[in-house]
């Protein structure tokens, strides 16, 4: 494997992505701002509710679950729809699939460097801040096992955002449908509100699928609603929907590769 | 006397850049630091109707920026500009019904669709008269022979295919005033040949006055005028035989030798060339008709010889070299 | 007053192309369409569970809060049809814009004419607009107050179409990214679905002065339920106006500050 031309890419991505440095901290304050809206709501109802628990949590349990999933979700952005869908529209890909390096790893490492530069920082703070103010207690092995599942549900939708990348070839533009689908993924993922609300029927639908493993397991690991053989069951379901997703994945990339035509010239 | 067409008057353009950062120790070498760069600086000239002037230029030269700032899509720092009477800035949308631009290849093309769509939406958007828009587009489409073209989807198209289409889209309302912006990069021979005997009937047919910025010596031999700028500044202003004669009266000759056995002839001129009997040289028109020149082409040693114009391109050369030879003196800034 | 119809006219043709460029690719574009209507279906669905679990924001009942987040979506839905700020700032990055500046019509006409924002939000739209007329079927609610309550909505898109076009052009100007434009639409767009009055005065004031979804949405919900006097539609629509010509205003002056591309 050539690091070399990794490591350059991953210089080349911080590069870029501090040229655009005032607007990503502009931008993650806004981020961050919209979160605590969803907690203004959930107060009010709280309030009007005149109880203590919904759906078995507490408002300061409500709280705290919001306001690590408005931190954690700035992972969820990993831009490789954008990057892919650039150099597709843009003709650059045929450039780019000829050299020496895998161009999804070279994506992967493009976006990587823009999230470890922004994101990342921001998520240590912001949790450091989060965990100290909130007064969540946290083990060293449920803080281990959250980084575990943060990072492989980072892998696991930077997967899924190339693949909707990838789509480019077929249309003009992946804009509505990327933005719908993490719509989707933000509400059957727990953003919106915990899974633990939903409807029985909806939460068995929910189950099934990969979008909890983003958002609402984390913070639930993180919060101590989830522990001990559940959080094993939850790490075995996100080995096998990487397994199963970059196979996927794998599959659809080769069938896209042997539709691409050049751009016109 | 005719108001000009085009006047530009002490214009200058001003746009902020970043440079990278001098430093290689990390995490220096990770930012960058702004500058502000003057595109233009200080340009005057005028157009009148009907000219087909060329605004040559090497890259970076203001060529782009100057079209830009006439076409109201780009806002002059200082200066006074006006088209057709009109304020390009204030009066935008009422000069764009009379004048066409081409910037780029596919520039307005709609790139999934037909060029003949963007055609329709041309005549949608200026409302075209029927009958006036067919006969229009019939004559562009031979003279360009886009007949097996104009149906295609614009992203299937070739470049030359794709330039030919934008001028067409460019000259379907009639526009008095045309400017092409680098018409000609990438395009292949045919296609130039046939975009610059468009632009030649267009001008005779409706005394349309064009404007064209390239950087490309071959595209201004249809050029009446030709005006060129370096860096920010305009350095000539004439045409192109007072161009060609700006550093003397030369021809290029080529001459063939037979027995491998060359004679002297620094004595006639300037030697750029000799390699396998054949020597290239830069002889004045005066030299070329002293007798002992025309006694050497008579020689029997010389088996063939060929005569030509010395090529803008190497006026140019000279003319870059000696602003550059300026601009190290400090002579220029 | 032939200006703005030149001006709508020119638009409408570029929606047609805009459209027909969107549709080469025929089972992708429907496709498109049919999943835009997914976010009128998480906000239903929020809503409604919302509801199921607790009894809700305090003064608003299901309906109600079900008309304010759908006409929420359907202004959002709408503005994002409108602008695509990435698009934008994209193309004003490397001198794409320009092509769209030379046509015949004002300014801000010719960047929402030329640059189309996402196409199949209308299908979100129109599906939160089925939802905001059955509830004002359901609650009963005559002409007198749903009309005014349409034209007020469709202003509000008007004038937040113009003030994140506005913003866009500012995010270009002094980030030359779209990031920042979208962070702002993202704002409002997740405020906006409930009551600007639960997060406090502070906010209310910004969402009502400086990015006036309160105007846009909030305040004419207001109104069609009695909370605020019929009355208050002036001041409403004079707001709207208020800030329709502003970014307006805004906009024109801040394009001068584009720079296009090379030369």
């Amino acid at each position: 494997m050539n690091t070399r031309a990794y490591s350059s890419l991953m210089i080349i991505g911080i590069k870029s992505t501090l040229v655009y440095f005032k607007d990503f901290i502009l931008s993650s304050v806004l981020y961050l701002l919209s979160f605590l809206f969803i907690i203004f709501i959930w107060n009010a109802v709280y309030i009007s509710e005149h109880a203590t628990t919904i759906g078995g949590f507490s408002l300061p349990q409500i709280d705290a679950y919001f306001i690590v999933v408005g931190i954690i979700s700035m992972l969820m952005n990993t831009s490789n729809d954008n990057i892919l869908e650039e150099d597709i529209q843009e003709g650059n890909i045929a450039g780019k699939l000829i050299k020496p390096i895998n161009y999804a790893a070279s994506v992967f490492t493009e976006s990587t460097s823009n999230t470890l530069i922004t994101a990342v920082p921001v998520i240590i703070i912001a949790l450091t801040i989060a965990i100290l103010a909130l007064h969540i207690t946290v083990s060293s092995t449920t803080l281990l096992v959250f980084i575990a599942e943060l990072a492989m549900g980072y892998i696991l939708i930077g997967i899924i955002q190339f693949i909707i990348g990838s789509f480019s070839i077929y249309t003009t533009t992946i804009d509505g449908f990327s933005s719908l689908v993490m719509t989707m993924i933000a509400f059957l993922g727990g953003g919106i509100m915990p899974l633990n609300f939903f409807p029985l029927w909806a939460r068995g639908i929910v189950g099934a699928l990969p979008f909890q493993l983003f958002l609402y397991v984390p913070s639930a690991t993180l919060n101590g609603a989830i522990s001990g053989t559940q959080i094993y069951n939850y790490l075995v379901l996100y080995v096998a929907w990487l397994a199963v997703i970059s196979g996927l994945g794998f599959i659809w990339w080769g069938r896209v590769k042997r539709n691409l035509t050049a751009v016109g010239g | 006397m005719e108001e000009p067409i085009i006047s530009v008057k002490n214009v200058v353009k001003k746009y902020k850049t970043f440079e990278h950062s001098d430093s290689k120790r990390f995490p220096a070498s990770l930012f960058r630091k702004k500058i502000m760069k003057t595109a233009v600086k200080g340009v005057s000239f005028s157009i009148r109707r009907g000219e087909i002037v060329a605004l040559l230029g090497r890259n970076g030269s203001g060529k782009s920026t100057i079209i830009k700032m006439l076409t109201g899509i780009l806002y002059p720092n200082k200066g006074n500009i006006s088209v057709m009477g009109l304020n390009p800035w204030d009066d935008r949308a009422k000069l764009a019904y009379n004048i066409g631009v081409v910037l780029g290849a596919h520039g307005q093309l709609y790139w999934n669709l037909p060029a003949i769509d963007t055609f329709e939406f041309i005549k949608s958007v200026y409302r075209i008269d029927d009958g006036e828009y067919d006969k229009r587009l019939k004559r562009l489409i031979e003279m360009l022979s886009l007949e097996k073209v104009y149906k295609k989807p614009v992203r299937t198209m070739s470049l030359g295919e794709q330039m030919k289409c934008n001028f067409v889209a460019s000259i379907l309302h009639s526009p008095k005033l045309i400017f092409l912006d680098e018409p000609t990069i990438g395009v292949d021979l045919p296609s130039k040949n046939a975009l610059k005997e468009a632009v030649l009937d267009t001008r005779e047919r409706y005394n349309s006055t064009f404007l064209l910025t390239t950087h490309i010596v071959e595209d201004i031999e249809i050029a009446d005028r030709v005006l060129i700028m370096d860096k920010g500044k305009k350095v000539f202003d004439g045409s192109r035989k007072k161009l060609n004669g700006m550093f003397g009266n030369y021809r290029r000759v080529e001459l063939a030798f037979g027995n491998g056995k060359i004679p002297e002839l620094k004595s006639y001129g300037r030697i750029i060339s000799s390699k396998g009997g054949v020597v290239r040289m830069e002889v004045s028109v005066r030299a070329l008709k002293e007798k002992r020149f025309i006694n050497l082409l008579a020689s029997r040693n010389v088996l063939d010889y060929r005569v030509s114009e010395a090529g803008l391109s190497h006026v140019l050369s000279k003319l870059y070299g000696k602003l550059e030879g300026k601009r190290q003196v400090g002579e220029d800034e | 007053m032939g200006r703005y119809t030149e001006n709508a006219r020119y638009f409408l043709i570029c929606q047609k192309y805009a459209w027909k460029d969107w549709f080469v690719y025929r089972l992708q574009g429907a496709i498109w369409v049919a999943l835009s209507l997914m976010s009128t279906v998480v906000t239903y669905a929020g809503i409604t569970i919302i509801y199921n679990v607790s009894s809700g924001i305090p003064g608003w009942n299901y309906l109600q809060l079900l008309l304010l987040s759908t006409s929420s979506n359907m202004v959002m839905s709408l503005v994002w049809f409108f602008i695509n700020p990435w698009s934008i700032v994209n193309k004003m990055r490397i001198g794409k814009l320009d092509p769209y500046l030379i046509r015949p019509f004002g300014k801000m006409t010719c960047v929402l004419s030329g640059v189309p924002g996402a196409l199949s939000l209308i299908a979100g739209a129109l599906s939160s607009a089925g939802i905001v007329a059955y509830v004002i079927f359901r609650l009963g609610i005559g002409p007198l107050l749903s009309i005014p309550y349409v034209l007020m909505l469709l202003m509000g898109t008007a004038a937040l179409t113009m003030i994140f076009l506005a913003v866009t052009v500012i995010s270009y100007i002094f980030m030359r990214s779209a990031q920042f434009s979208r962070s702002v639409f993202n704002l409002g767009e997740s405020a906006g679905a409930y009551p600007i009055a639960i997060y406090g005065i502070g906010f209310q004031v910004f969402f009502s002065l400086l990015l006036p979804i309160g105007f846009a949405y909030y305040y004419p919900s207001e109104i069609l339920f009695g909370k605020l006097g019929v009355s208050f539609i002036l001041v409403d629509v004079l707001a709207l106006a208020i800030a329709i010509v502003s970014s307006y205003a805004i906009f024109n002056r801040l394009i001068k500050e584009y720079e296009s591309g090379g030369g």
